[in-house]
């Protein structure tokens, strides 16, 4: 009995594997440094301002004051308000619409039994997600073009632009959330088909073939059978989906910024870089506050459609 | 119970960590300016380090700054004995900031006094005071009082200032002649309702509704406040003396006539390019000189891009292209009113880390500032690059040309000399006795009592901020909000809404530090 | 028997009018769907070859070369390219490395402090310091304005630690157990016995590992503030679009007419590296991350 409980002992464990405990220190240092201390340097919000022009970081951190000020900020920030609206609404519309569009495409791909076409098919609608952001909005901004952009060309010649008045796609309030959804769904949807293809193949075919005997036509077989089977998978990445209803999108959304848009674009990843990185004068506590309060409320949500997604399905990420 | 203590242990431990990192680093970093650090008066000049100089963008690759392609660089080389590597600024707005968080590897840097201002109020520059008294006998002869107060900050000198070559009246609205004259109008706008019209007609003539790719007045969106037309409302340069207070150009109540004005051509389809919103100064002046545009924005310095114009009908540069010297409000007579420049435009400032070194800094820029070397750096040499008639300079082409970017090397200058030196360059597209076109150009915007024009009816207007100090209220704010305001204007004029949008830009602008810059600024003017 | 006539009812079952329609909608909005995905690139392709200021719809209007030869003249693309390439690789091995040996430790069910090791990583996938935390640490580092910056801070990336975990779980424990009985080190059997077992996993990660630093611009934008010298090539193509970094450009009229062009140009080179290793990533791809997806 004795033996046994040694047996199980932390201490005998670490002796048991004390040569490959150590591997896991790179991995660990790595972490603690690029993940860990950062966290730490949160406090840097409650300073009220850091002189890097002319203080080295700790230095500046310590010459500064401490100040709740960043934070009674952020609710009278008409900038900061925006940009979480700005947020919310971006991440709300492409989960209305984006979200269903690849569960839609799988759909369809599955049903191309042909192997070489699907394969194409395949290859085709995954290629964008591979392109980075800057080159696909470098793409679509050769596309629609106001001047010389095949879209507006085209609008013209059919008689649906007036040439005196062309679109500015990019540099237009009233189109931006358009074109973000463009070149955010163009990215990402073939990409996102991926995960409902597998869950598609993993039905049992003889349901299928039963239907199929049974006389169901392809719509009905869709909706009875494909679209039932995968609801458990559609609701646990939708609820994983709304978990990171904070993440609008940075790299998208900073490669579309400019002064026109900013009111109805910046997200609050973008404003927090823009008052960092952007300004004459950087606020860098201040930028550090908003950052704080979007880690915060992003984790709360996070873990809370993890949380649903467990009680729901039983599954969660982890 | 176990796994708490484990957790317990374990953010312990990251504390500690923490803590003892942070004594690592603070150990091996330097400490940093604020209490404003002195050059190291103890150097031995014999021995000249190499020097590492950043001054603002050009706009022109990095490859035109080094010792093989360019004369300046190697006289000064030569006359100084420094070896000097030369660096651009980034044109982005945070670059200089993001040079001096990173502690760039330089001994100095030109920036603009506007940017003097926010380093020196942020305690990032090293005081120069000691360091001129003892390097520096030239340049506290030939730079006067008045451009060294500026630079002076809690009673001491933080940069070497640099004044502007001539109060100038630098930009007004360029128009393609030729096309003004087949459009039917003979001569040149002198209100802003026949300002209107000629837009018009250029429009009408060019194809009206029919010609998508033309534009009568295009510009670049930095550009968006024009000065000519904002002077004929009354408006002043960015800050105008109102009844012995100044007032910031936004907050006169002007503004909004101007905004209107711009709006409504704006809104008549064809009369500016709409553009303006996004495109470059550059983009501009492509339109103008491919004469899908015939008004531009523009200083008499661009005009050396309008060579490259197609042209017909006139073989003479005067006759293509003709500066507007100001406009009037209808039925006002009298002269035109446009903006001077005037006052310190740049300062060179040493970076706080870079203060051991001051010193090596102030005697290359005091060698540099002597009659003789300001002379060859600027003008080059007499009889291969100027020769000197009529108590006059006049630049012998097209050995001229190689000096043409001489000024981004200039660091301080020698007040005495500038101006006559600068008119040399002004003469580039002349032969003696004529001035050539640019010279001409810049002779049609200047007012009467520039001595060497006469007979011009403008009067210029200087900024009366021009000699100020480093106002810390001022300073602290003063890029952003200005920013702000520029792309206020330009949604306003590009969407219009006049009244209300400029009533939410101009709170903004007050509420951001405006008024507290102005009160700051007023104690300062008031008392001076 | 019963199963022959099975099969014989099966092929003898027509498709109804309704299985056409699905079967016509099907292949339209599919083709359709291809087509968005490929027309733009297309157009940018042929946008690349053409003459500046003419407007370009799919084909290349006026054949020129002029927009290639002045990003292939110019150093700052190949520069942009080298650093590119030196991230992605150098921050592949060193991302797979790192996490391989985490891994290993990490799928033995009975190693100590297994939790708690678990949910230290978890946590960073949870919740980050930030955008000027992570700047102010990596100023402190030295680190600013260089290459290593851009891939050192991100090599610890906890999704792909946990897909070969998983992996290795899953792998059979005798192999490894005749291994440890001649006498063998942890370290050689993770390379010379699980590394081969799990190339599929391996390749996968290390695809989309080398993808990821390819493709990033952010780090760049962050911890790279003033030399543009060591942009990688995604920050030179942001920078080019938004137009900040064109000095070079602007100063020849010529080329500022065919920024487009040349901006064309530049986006076209810069996919072609993507493309060459994509049949790779296709590949690997439908065997390894289906498997561990459906898994998680």
């Amino acid at each position: 009995m004795l033996v046994k409980i040694k047996k199980k002992s932390t201490f005998y464990k670490v002796k048991k594997y004390r040569k490959i405990l150590p591997f896991l220190l790179p991995a660990m240092i790595l972490a603690f440094v690029f993940s860990y201390i950062p966290m730490l340097g949160l406090i840097v919000a409650f300073k009220d301002r850091l002189n890097l022009t002319a203080f080295t970081p700790f230095e500046a951190f310590a010459n500064a004051n401490w100040t709740l000020d960043n934070f009674t900020r952020l609710f009278g920030s008409t900038e900061f308000l925006q940009a979480v609206r700005n947020t919310l609404v971006i991440s709300f519309l492409k989960i209305v619409i984006l979200f269903p569009l690849p569960i839609f495409f799988a759909i369809l791909i599955t049903e191309v039994k042909n192997k070489f076409s699907n394969k194409t098919v395949q290859a085709i609608l995954y290629l964008p997600h591979f392109l980075s952001w800057p080159i696909v909005i470098g793409i679509f901004m050769n596309v629609f073009d106001p001047s010389s952009g095949a879209v507006n060309n085209i609008l013209i010649r059919m008689g649906l632009m007036n040439y005196q008045q062309p679109t500015f796609w990019f540099a237009d309030r009233g189109w931006f959330h358009f074109m973000m959804l463009l070149t955010a769904g163009y990215k990402d949807i073939g990409w996102s088909c991926i995960i409902y293809i597998a869950a598609i193949m993993a039905i049992d075919t003889e349901m299928f073939e039963a239907a199929r005997i049974d006389g169901a036509n392809k719509f009905q077989q869709v909706r009875y059978i494909t679209i039932p089977s995968i609801v458990s998978t559609i609701a646990l990445l939708l609820i994983i989906r709304i978990g990171f209803l904070m993440d609008a999108g940075f790299e998208q959304i900073f490669a579309m910024i400019n002064p026109e848009v900013r009111s109805v674009a910046e997200i609050i990843g973008t404003y927090v870089y823009r008052l960092s990185f952007d300004s004459v004068r950087p606020d860098f506590t201040f930028a550090t506050a908003v950052g704080l309060f979007n880690g915060i409320i992003a984790l709360i949500l996070i873990l809370f459609g993890n949380w649903t997604a467990k009680r729901i399905g039983g599954k969660g990420i982890w | 119970m176990k796994k708490i203590v484990i957790l317990l242990l374990s953010t312990i431990l990251a504390f500690s960590m923490l803590a003892f990192s942070m004594l690592v680093f603070s150990a091996c970093g330097l400490t940093g300016g604020g209490g404003f650090r002195t050059v190291n008066l103890d150097i031995d000049l014999n021995n000249k380090p190499n020097l590492n100089i950043m001054f603002p963008n050009t706009g022109l690759s990095n490859d035109v700054f080094n010792d093989q392609n360019n004369i300046t660089v190697r006289t000064a080389r030569e006359l100084t004995g420094y070896t000097v590597n030369y660096m651009q600024l980034a044109a982005t707005p945070a670059a200089l900031q993001l040079h001096f968080t990173n502690q760039t590897n330089m001994n100095a840097i030109k920036v603009t006094k506007a940017q003097f201002d926010s380093l020196v109020a942020d305690g990032a520059l090293v005081d120069l005071t000691a360091g001129i008294e003892k390097f520096g006998p030239t340049m506290r002869t030939v730079i006067s009082d008045a451009s060294w107060d500026a630079v002076t900050y809690e009673g001491r000198i933080f940069g070497i200032p640099e004044i502007v070559s001539n109060d100038n009246v630098d930009r007004t609205l360029f128009f393609n002649m030729v096309h003004l004259r087949a459009a039917g109008i003979q001569t040149l706008p002198t209100t802003r309702e026949e300002l209107r019209h000629a837009l018009q007609a250029l429009y009408t003539h060019h194809g009206g509704a029919q010609n998508h790719s033309y534009r009568a007045l295009t510009f670049g969106r930095f550009d968006s406040f024009i000065d000519p037309i904002a002077a004929s409302f009354g408006l002043g340069n960015q800050w105008r003396d109102v009844n012995g207070e100044l007032k910031f150009f936004f907050e006169q109540p002007e503004m909004r006539d101007y905004l209107e004005f711009m709006h409504s051509l704006r809104s008549t389809t064809g009369l500016i390019d709409e553009s303006f919103l996004t495109q470059s100064a550059a983009d501009a002046m492509s339109k103008f000189i491919n004469g899908n545009a015939s008004v531009i924005v523009a200083g008499w310095a661009n005009a050396v891009s309008f060579l490259n114009a197609p042209h017909t009908n006139a073989s003479n540069v005067n006759d293509r292209f003709a500066a507007l010297p100001g406009l009037r409000a209808e039925g006002a007579d009298g002269d035109f009113v446009n903006f001077q420049n005037s006052g310190v435009s740049f300062v060179t400032v040493v970076p706080w880390w870079a203060a051991n070194e001051g010193g090596f800094v102030i005697d290359w820029i005091d060698q540099k500032l002597g009659e003789d070397n300001f002379r060859l750096l600027t003008i080059g040499e007499q009889g291969v690059h100027h020769q000197f008639i009529n108590n006059e300079y006049w630049p012998i082409l097209p050995a001229f040309d190689e000096l043409n970017h001489a000024d981004n090397y200039m660091m301080g200058s020698n007040e005495l000399f500038y101006s006559d030196f600068w008119f040399a360059r002004l003469r580039k597209s002349g032969n003696f006795p004529d001035g050539g076109y640019l010279f001409n150009f810049w002779a049609s915007m200047q007012p009467r009592t520039t001595h060497i024009t006469s007979n011009n009816p403008i009067i210029g207007k200087r900024n009366p901020m021009r000699s100020a100090p480093t106002i810390t209220e001022y300073a602290t704010v003063r890029d952003r909000i200005e920013i702000d305001v520029e792309d206020a204007i330009r949604a306003i004029i590009f969407s219009g809404n006049v009244n209300a949008a400029y009533a939410t830009a101009l709170n903004r602008w007050r509420a951001d530090g405006g008024t507290a810059a102005t009160a700051a600024i007023n104690r300062w003017y008031t008392n001076r | 028997m019963v199963i022959a006539k099975k099969e014989k009812v099966r092929s003898k079952i027509r498709l109804g009018k309704a299985d056409i329609l699905f079967e016509i909608t099907k292949w339209v909005l599919l083709i359709s769907f291809a087509l968005f995905c490929l027309l733009p690139v297309l157009n940018v392709l042929s946008l690349s070859f053409s003459r500046a200021g003419t407007s370009v719809t799919l084909l290349p209007v006026d054949f020129t070369l002029f927009a290639y030869i002045q990003v292939v003249e110019g150093q700052a693309f190949f520069r942009a390219l080298g650093v590119s390439l030196f991230v992605a690789i150098a921050g592949t091995f060193l991302s797979v490395f790192v996490l391989l040996l985490a891994a290993y430790p990490l799928s033995k069910p009975d190693l100590p402090f297994r939790k708690p090791i678990m949910i230290f990583f978890l946590i960073t996938m949870l919740f980050s310091g930030g955008i000027v935390p992570n700047f102010l640490l990596v100023r402190t580092l030295g680190l600013l304005d260089t290459t290593f910056a851009l891939f050192i801070p991100s090599l610890v990336r906890v999704f792909n630690l946990l897909l070969l975990k998983t992996y290795f779980e899953g792998l059979p424990k005798s192999l490894e157990e005749s291994a440890m009985l001649d006498g063998a080190s942890y370290y050689r059997i993770l390379l010379q016995i699980l590394l081969p077992l799990s190339l599929p996993i391996v390749a996968t990660v290390s695809l989309f590992t080398a993808v990821a630093y390819w493709n990033d611009y952010f780090a760049s934008l962050i911890y790279q503030p003033t030399r543009p010298e060591y942009f990688p090539l995604a920050r030179y193509i942001f920078d080019l679009m938004t137009g900040a970094a064109l000095s070079d450009i602007l100063s020849d009229p010529q080329k500022v007419m065919a920024r487009q062009n040349i901006q064309a140009a530049t986006i076209v080179l810069a996919i072609i590296p993507v493309l060459m290793i994509y049949p790779l990533v296709l590949k690997y791809f439908t065997k390894g991350i289906t498997v561990g997806a459906v898994k998680g």
